[in-house]
Protein backbone atom coordinates (compact mmCIF):
# COMPACT_ATOMS: atom_id res chain seq x y z
CA UNK A 1 0.00 0.00 0.00
CA UNK A 2 1.30 3.82 -1.07
CA UNK A 3 0.35 6.87 0.14
CA UNK A 4 -0.53 9.24 -2.55
CA UNK A 5 -0.72 13.25 -1.56
CA UNK A 6 -3.67 15.00 -3.13
CA UNK A 7 -2.25 18.16 -2.20
CA UNK A 8 -1.72 19.95 -5.50
CA UNK A 9 -5.16 19.23 -6.75
CA UNK A 10 -7.28 20.88 -4.08
CA UNK A 11 -4.40 23.49 -4.03
CA UNK A 12 -5.43 24.09 -8.13
CA UNK A 13 -9.39 23.31 -6.84
CA UNK A 14 -9.10 26.36 -3.85
CA UNK A 15 -6.67 28.56 -6.56
CA UNK A 16 -4.09 29.11 -3.72
CA UNK A 17 -0.52 29.22 -4.66
CA UNK A 18 2.05 26.99 -2.24
CA UNK A 19 3.57 30.29 -0.53
CA UNK A 20 0.03 31.41 0.20
CA UNK A 21 -1.04 27.94 2.04
CA UNK A 22 2.25 28.09 3.63
CA UNK A 23 1.47 31.77 5.13
CA UNK A 24 -2.25 30.38 6.04
CA UNK A 25 -1.22 27.02 7.41
CA UNK A 26 1.86 28.21 9.03
CA UNK A 27 4.44 25.68 7.90
CA UNK A 28 7.47 26.25 5.96
CA UNK A 29 7.26 26.73 2.11
CA UNK A 30 10.05 24.17 2.04
CA UNK A 31 8.11 21.88 3.94
CA UNK A 32 4.66 22.09 2.47
CA UNK A 33 7.17 22.04 -0.58
CA UNK A 34 7.98 18.35 0.82
CA UNK A 35 4.46 17.54 1.47
CA UNK A 36 3.59 18.04 -1.91
CA UNK A 37 6.11 15.95 -3.66
CA UNK A 38 5.16 13.08 -0.96
CA UNK A 39 9.30 13.19 -0.02
CA UNK A 40 7.90 13.31 4.17
CA UNK A 41 7.18 10.44 6.27
CA UNK A 42 4.48 11.91 8.16
CA UNK A 43 2.28 14.47 8.52
CA UNK A 44 0.97 16.09 12.04
CA UNK A 45 -2.78 16.11 12.77
CA UNK A 46 -2.52 19.49 13.38
CA UNK A 47 -1.34 20.43 9.98
CA UNK A 48 -3.48 18.34 8.41
CA UNK A 49 -6.25 19.98 9.96
CA UNK A 50 -4.69 23.37 9.14
CA UNK A 51 -4.57 22.46 5.35
CA UNK A 52 -8.11 21.17 5.65
CA UNK A 53 -9.25 23.99 6.63
CA UNK A 54 -8.04 26.46 4.33
CA UNK A 55 -8.82 23.78 1.12
CA UNK A 56 -12.14 23.94 2.98
CA UNK A 57 -12.01 19.70 1.84
CA UNK A 58 -11.22 16.75 4.03
CA UNK A 59 -8.44 14.61 5.05
CA UNK A 60 -9.33 11.97 2.20
CA UNK A 61 -9.51 14.62 -0.04
CA UNK A 62 -5.64 15.04 0.65
CA UNK A 63 -4.65 11.74 1.11
CA UNK A 64 -5.28 8.45 -0.39
CA UNK A 65 -3.93 4.97 -0.42
CA UNK A 66 -3.24 3.07 -3.52
CA UNK A 67 -2.22 -0.55 -3.92
CA UNK A 68 1.59 -0.81 -4.53
CA UNK A 69 2.45 -2.33 -7.66
CA UNK A 70 4.27 -5.75 -7.61
CA UNK A 71 7.82 -6.05 -9.65
CA UNK B 1 23.11 24.79 34.94
CA UNK B 2 23.49 22.97 31.84
CA UNK B 3 25.13 26.08 30.11
CA UNK B 4 27.79 26.01 33.16
CA UNK B 5 28.57 22.01 32.85
CA UNK B 6 29.13 22.54 28.78
CA UNK B 7 31.47 25.58 29.92
CA UNK B 8 32.98 23.44 32.56
CA UNK B 9 33.50 20.96 30.23
CA UNK B 10 35.10 22.80 27.59
CA UNK B 11 36.99 24.68 29.59
CA UNK B 12 38.57 21.28 31.18
CA UNK B 13 39.13 19.88 27.45
CA UNK B 14 40.33 22.86 25.75
CA UNK B 15 43.30 23.10 28.52
CA UNK B 16 44.20 19.09 28.15
CA UNK B 17 44.31 20.53 24.26
CA UNK B 18 46.37 23.37 24.75
CA UNK B 19 48.47 22.36 27.25
CA UNK B 20 49.03 18.98 28.01
CA UNK B 21 50.23 18.33 24.22
CA UNK B 22 52.28 21.00 24.17
CA UNK B 23 53.73 19.61 27.06
CA UNK B 24 54.22 15.76 25.45
CA UNK B 25 55.68 17.77 23.07
CA UNK B 26 58.29 19.41 25.52
CA UNK B 27 58.43 15.81 27.36
CA UNK B 28 59.66 14.26 23.92
CA UNK B 29 62.21 16.64 23.03
CA UNK B 30 63.79 16.32 26.77
CA UNK B 31 63.77 12.63 26.53
CA UNK B 32 64.52 12.97 23.12
CA UNK B 33 68.13 14.78 23.89
CA UNK B 34 68.61 12.71 26.90
CA UNK B 35 69.09 9.84 25.12
CA UNK B 36 70.83 10.89 22.49
CA UNK B 37 73.61 12.44 24.36
CA UNK B 38 73.42 9.60 27.31
CA UNK B 39 72.15 7.06 25.29
CA UNK B 40 70.00 5.81 28.72
CA UNK B 41 66.86 6.25 30.03
CA UNK B 42 64.79 6.62 32.73
CA UNK B 43 62.51 3.65 32.56
CA UNK B 44 59.26 3.24 35.35
CA UNK B 45 58.05 -0.38 35.57
CA UNK B 46 55.48 -0.78 38.09
CA UNK B 47 55.86 -3.72 40.66
CA UNK B 48 53.68 -5.08 43.35
CA UNK B 49 55.42 -4.92 46.64
CA UNK B 50 55.62 -8.58 48.93
CA UNK B 51 54.31 -7.28 52.15
CA UNK B 52 54.59 -10.29 54.17
CA UNK B 53 57.88 -8.79 56.04
CA UNK B 54 55.96 -5.63 56.69
CA UNK B 55 54.58 -5.16 60.11
CA UNK B 56 51.05 -4.24 60.95
CA UNK B 57 50.35 -2.09 64.20
CA UNK B 58 47.66 -3.57 66.28
CA UNK B 59 44.75 -1.24 66.80
CA UNK B 60 42.89 -1.68 70.03
CA UNK B 61 39.64 -0.69 69.49
CA UNK B 62 35.91 -2.57 70.16
CA UNK B 63 34.60 -2.90 66.38
CA UNK B 64 37.98 -3.10 64.32
CA UNK B 65 41.65 -4.45 64.57
CA UNK B 66 44.00 -4.44 61.51
CA UNK B 67 45.12 -7.52 59.97
CA UNK B 68 47.91 -7.32 57.62
CA UNK B 69 48.46 -5.69 54.35
CA UNK B 70 47.81 -7.31 51.64
CA UNK B 71 49.03 -5.27 48.41
CA UNK B 72 51.19 -2.67 47.71
CA UNK B 73 51.88 -1.35 44.78
CA UNK B 74 54.92 0.97 43.60
CA UNK B 75 57.62 1.96 40.41
CA UNK B 76 60.85 0.58 40.11
CA UNK B 77 62.96 3.37 38.50
CA UNK B 78 65.68 1.60 36.19
CA UNK B 79 68.64 3.74 34.59
CA UNK B 80 68.35 1.83 31.27
CA UNK B 81 71.17 1.62 28.32
CA UNK B 82 69.19 1.74 25.08
CA UNK B 83 68.95 -0.42 22.77
CA UNK B 84 67.60 -0.34 19.41
CA UNK B 85 64.82 -2.64 20.37
CA UNK B 86 63.95 -0.73 23.77
CA UNK B 87 64.41 2.63 21.97
CA UNK B 88 61.61 1.29 19.06
CA UNK B 89 59.57 0.13 22.49
CA UNK B 90 60.08 4.00 24.08
CA UNK B 91 59.25 5.77 20.86
CA UNK B 92 56.43 3.52 19.73
CA UNK B 93 54.61 3.34 23.11
CA UNK B 94 55.22 6.62 23.76
CA UNK B 95 53.95 7.92 20.15
CA UNK B 96 50.80 5.52 20.50
CA UNK B 97 49.88 7.21 23.83
CA UNK B 98 50.36 10.58 22.56
CA UNK B 99 47.94 9.61 19.35
CA UNK B 100 45.31 8.12 21.91
CA UNK B 101 45.11 11.21 23.67
CA UNK B 102 44.91 13.48 20.61
CA UNK B 103 41.98 10.99 19.28
CA UNK B 104 40.47 11.82 22.99
CA UNK B 105 40.88 15.23 22.76
CA UNK B 106 39.86 16.04 19.15
CA UNK B 107 36.71 14.26 19.16
CA UNK B 108 35.46 16.04 23.05
CA UNK B 109 36.44 18.87 21.50
CA UNK B 110 34.32 18.44 18.30
CA UNK B 111 31.20 17.28 20.17
CA UNK B 112 31.20 19.79 22.99
CA UNK B 113 31.71 22.12 19.42
CA UNK B 114 28.44 20.40 18.43
CA UNK B 115 26.51 20.80 21.54
CA UNK B 116 27.29 24.52 21.65
CA UNK B 117 25.75 24.57 18.00
CA UNK B 118 22.62 22.80 19.64
CA UNK B 119 23.47 20.06 17.72
CA UNK B 120 24.18 17.17 19.45
CA UNK B 121 22.64 14.42 17.93
CA UNK B 122 24.66 13.80 14.40
CA UNK B 123 25.67 11.08 13.27
CA UNK B 124 29.03 12.46 13.42
CA UNK B 125 28.96 12.38 17.27
CA UNK B 126 28.35 8.99 16.98
CA UNK B 127 31.37 7.93 14.96
CA UNK B 128 33.39 10.48 17.34
CA UNK B 129 32.35 8.69 20.70
CA UNK B 130 32.87 5.42 18.63
CA UNK B 131 36.48 6.79 18.43
CA UNK B 132 36.64 8.34 22.09
CA UNK B 133 36.00 4.48 23.53
CA UNK B 134 38.14 2.96 20.95
CA UNK B 135 41.07 5.23 22.25
CA UNK B 136 40.16 4.48 25.59
CA UNK B 137 39.82 0.82 25.21
CA UNK B 138 43.17 1.14 23.31
CA UNK B 139 44.84 2.54 25.58
CA UNK B 140 43.89 0.21 28.30
CA UNK B 141 44.85 -2.14 26.14
CA UNK B 142 48.00 -0.54 25.44
CA UNK B 143 49.30 -0.29 29.71
CA UNK B 144 49.06 -3.85 29.69
CA UNK B 145 50.74 -4.43 26.39
CA UNK B 146 53.69 -2.43 27.81
CA UNK B 147 53.65 -4.20 31.23
CA UNK B 148 53.68 -7.59 30.13
CA UNK B 149 56.57 -6.41 27.94
CA UNK B 150 58.43 -4.92 30.52
CA UNK B 151 58.07 -8.66 31.97
CA UNK B 152 59.51 -9.93 29.37
CA UNK B 153 62.25 -7.63 29.29
CA UNK B 154 63.13 -6.62 32.92
CA UNK B 155 61.65 -9.71 35.17
CA UNK B 156 64.47 -12.02 34.18
CA UNK B 157 66.89 -8.97 35.41
CA UNK B 158 65.05 -8.40 38.89
CA UNK B 159 64.30 -12.59 39.44
CA UNK B 160 66.45 -12.31 42.39
CA UNK B 161 64.45 -9.47 44.19
CA UNK B 162 61.22 -12.15 43.79
CA UNK B 163 60.52 -12.01 47.12
CA UNK B 164 60.61 -8.46 47.34
CA UNK B 165 58.77 -7.37 44.22
CA UNK B 166 57.44 -8.39 41.14
CA UNK B 167 56.84 -6.85 37.81
CA UNK B 168 53.11 -5.86 38.18
CA UNK B 169 50.73 -6.49 35.17
CA UNK B 170 48.59 -3.18 34.79
CA UNK B 171 45.10 -4.16 33.58
CA UNK B 172 43.02 -1.20 33.82
CA UNK B 173 39.57 -2.73 34.30
CA UNK B 174 37.98 1.02 35.26
CA UNK B 175 39.17 1.90 31.61
CA UNK B 176 37.78 -0.87 29.85
CA UNK B 177 34.65 -0.38 31.35
CA UNK B 178 34.39 3.56 30.99
CA UNK B 179 35.60 2.76 27.10
CA UNK B 180 32.50 0.20 26.78
CA UNK B 181 29.90 2.62 28.43
CA UNK B 182 31.38 5.23 25.56
CA UNK B 183 30.29 2.74 23.14
CA UNK B 184 27.17 2.35 24.80
CA UNK B 185 26.79 6.45 24.46
CA UNK B 186 28.00 5.65 21.36
CA UNK B 187 24.91 3.80 20.13
CA UNK B 188 22.51 5.80 22.11
CA UNK B 189 23.88 8.86 20.31
CA UNK B 190 22.68 6.76 17.08
CA UNK B 191 19.56 6.19 18.14
CA UNK B 192 18.72 9.41 18.80
CA UNK B 193 19.69 10.61 15.54
CA UNK B 194 17.54 8.45 14.24
CA UNK B 195 14.68 9.78 16.23
CA UNK B 196 15.93 13.31 14.99
CA UNK B 197 15.70 12.57 11.36
CA UNK B 198 12.43 10.83 11.74
CA UNK B 199 11.37 13.94 13.59
CA UNK B 200 12.29 16.16 11.36
CA UNK B 201 10.80 14.18 8.25
CA UNK B 202 7.82 14.99 9.64
CA UNK B 203 5.63 18.44 8.88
Amino acid sequence: MAIIINLDVQMAKNKISLTELAQKVGISMTNLSLLKTGKVKGIRFDTLEALCRELKCKPGDILDVTPEETP
Amino acid sequence: MNRYILLTLKVIVDTGWYLILPLMLIVAIVIGIQVATAGRLEWDVPVVLKTDHLPVETIDAADFHATKIVKTEGVLKLDVKLTPFLTADAVLFFCLGVSLLVGILRNAREIIASLQADAPFDLANVRRLRIIGLCVLGNALLECCNSLLNIFLFNKHIREMENMYQVKVVFGMNAIIVGLVILLLSEIFRKGAQLKADNESFV
